[in-house]
């Protein structure tokens, strides 16, 4: 049982969802942007977050947004991940979504996942690896940004914003693509590691996520791994020590093993798209 | 705008029929399916997204009600265990002995049904990649693939 009364919100506009998070705030409640409610309602029960109000995101419209629009693919952050998974037009895209169960992902969101608190935000990594664009709303309007600005390990919107859509130029959603990912037991468990990976023009592009505290594209690993010459697998070696970044050692897995695994990913990766053989 | 504060008289259109409930907007829909509405079908396990013993259908699709809120679901048909009845999954839980203690049992039989709504030929790895959603602590697990398998029309 969630201990705590709330304001409860559906708001079926931008602007009123805007306001009635600005409305909560200003009577002295603790609001909530609200889409699959998995992390809520769970974080809510345990104590760990107390809502005040929540303001539902799912009847806005332009939330709920899935596909093209001037030769850009767009993906609703109220979208559910089932409903990413089968369309499939960012087919990266749609193999990052196939996280969780068959029935959590008929509600976990795509806004959600990026925006949660839990440290793997899988979902973003296909879109670190594009000239991504962020759109948001908020007390002060809409504004559309590169993700990178409003996306560092975590999305960081301005006080009281949303994030409504993100949206990808069509030529780079379906480039080539690998994805590897690394669980200790079941495929259900959270990652120890999972790699994105896109092969553009220039070369390849990767982000991690699961082996650090937050989701990352490292441009000095994508250096290494780009040089030419050098045999793959000195490359993912010295790729996998070159993210600057403290390693996670946890009981599920050391630090030394976790590398490894992002090693041994990393040179999966050059070799499958890298054109080494 | 619709807003919810203090109790929230809600209509909500279950197993076919609209039933109304008095609940706080922090109320999951597992609670209120429970312990005002009296269908208890819906199991509380885990609370936490990962057995879904609490399983039920939103318009046709298994959601994890622990982690639904009622105020999310007005206007959407809710189907619990109740209301299926001598449906083909039912009968093969029985007849290839699909369950023991029988807790996951309701959660595992909705998640079946809408899979065989969505998928009526499933193959093996689909009703693997449902049924993980599942959790069982006395079966194997093999009774309950094998009804779904069984419960499906026959493939060519
Ligand atoms: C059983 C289980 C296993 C999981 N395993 C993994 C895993 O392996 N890998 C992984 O990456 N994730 C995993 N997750 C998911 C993750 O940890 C979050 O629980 C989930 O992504 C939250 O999504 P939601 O749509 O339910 O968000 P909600 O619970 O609705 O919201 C989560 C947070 O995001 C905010 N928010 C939601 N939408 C927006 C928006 N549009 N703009 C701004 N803020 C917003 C909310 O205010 C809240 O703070 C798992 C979740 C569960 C339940
Ligand atoms: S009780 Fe809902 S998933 Fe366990
Ligand atoms: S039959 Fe007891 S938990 Fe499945």
């Amino acid at each position: 049982m969630i201990p705590r009364n709330l304001v409860y919100n559906r708001p079926e506009t931008l602007a009123e969802a805007a306001s009635a998070f600005a409305a909560a705030r200003e009577e002295g409640l603790q609001p909530y942007y609200l889409a699959g409610g998995t992390e809520i309602t769970t974080f809510a029960r345990r104590g760990l977050i107390a809502p005040g109000a929540l303001i539902d995101l799912k009847n806005v419209p332009e939330c709920r947004q899935l596909g093209r629009e001037d030769g850009e693919l767009v993906f609703g952050a109220a979208l559910t991940l089932n409903e990413i998974v089968g369309e499939g037009s960012f087919p990266l895209l749609a193999a990052a979504a196939k996280i969780v169960d068959n029935t959590v992902r008929n509600r976990l969101t795509l806004g959600g996942n990026i925006a949660g608190m839990l440290p793997y935000r899988e979902t973003v990594l296909p879109f670190l690896l594009t000239a991504a664009e962020a759109r948001l709303f908020g007390p002060e309007g809409e504004r559309e940004v590169p993700l990178a600005e409003v996306f560092s390990r975590r999305l960081k919107p301005g006080p009281g914003e949303f994030l409504v859509q993100l949206r990808v130029p069509e030529a780079e959603a379906s480039l080539p693509w690998f994805r590897r990912r690394r669980v200790k037991q079941s495929r259900l468990d959270y990652p120890l590691l999972t790699l994105c990976v896109l092969r553009a023009g220039e070369g390849i592009r990767l982000a991690v996520a699961g082996a650090f505290d937050a989701p990352v594209r490292s441009r000095e690993a994508e250096e290494i791994v780009n040089e030419a010459g050098a045999p793959a697998a000195d490359r993912a070696a010295r790729a996998a020590g070159a993210f600057g970044l403290r390693v996670r050692d946890d009981q599920r897995a050391s630090a030394e093993y976790r590398e490894e695994l992002l090693r041994g990913a990393l040179e999966e990766a050059i070799r499958e798209l890298g054109g080494e053989g | 705008m619709i807003t919810y504060r203090g109790h929230a008289a809600l209509k909500l259109s279950v197993n076919g029929e609209v039933r109304e409930a008095v609940v706080r907007p922090a109320d999951t829909l597992l609670h209120v399916l429970r312990d005002r509405l009296g269908l208890t079908g819906a199991k509380a396990g885990c609370e936490n997204g990962d057995c879904g013993a609490c399983t039920v259908l939103l318009d046709g699709k298994p959601v994890k009600s622990c982690m639904v809120l009622a105020v999310e679901v007005e206007g959407m048909e809710i189907t619990t265990i109740e209301g299926l009845s001598d449906t083909p999954v039912q009968r093969a839980f029985l007849e290839e002995a699909g369950f023991q203690c029988g807790f996951c049992t309701p959660g595992f039989i909705l998640n079946a049904h809408a899979l065989l709504a969505a998928h009526p030929r499933p193959d093996r790895e689909t009703i693997r990649d449902w049924l993980e959603s599942n959790l069982c602590r006395c079966t194997g697990y093999e009774g309950i693939e094998n009804a779904v398998a069984s419960a499906s029309a026959p493939r060519e």
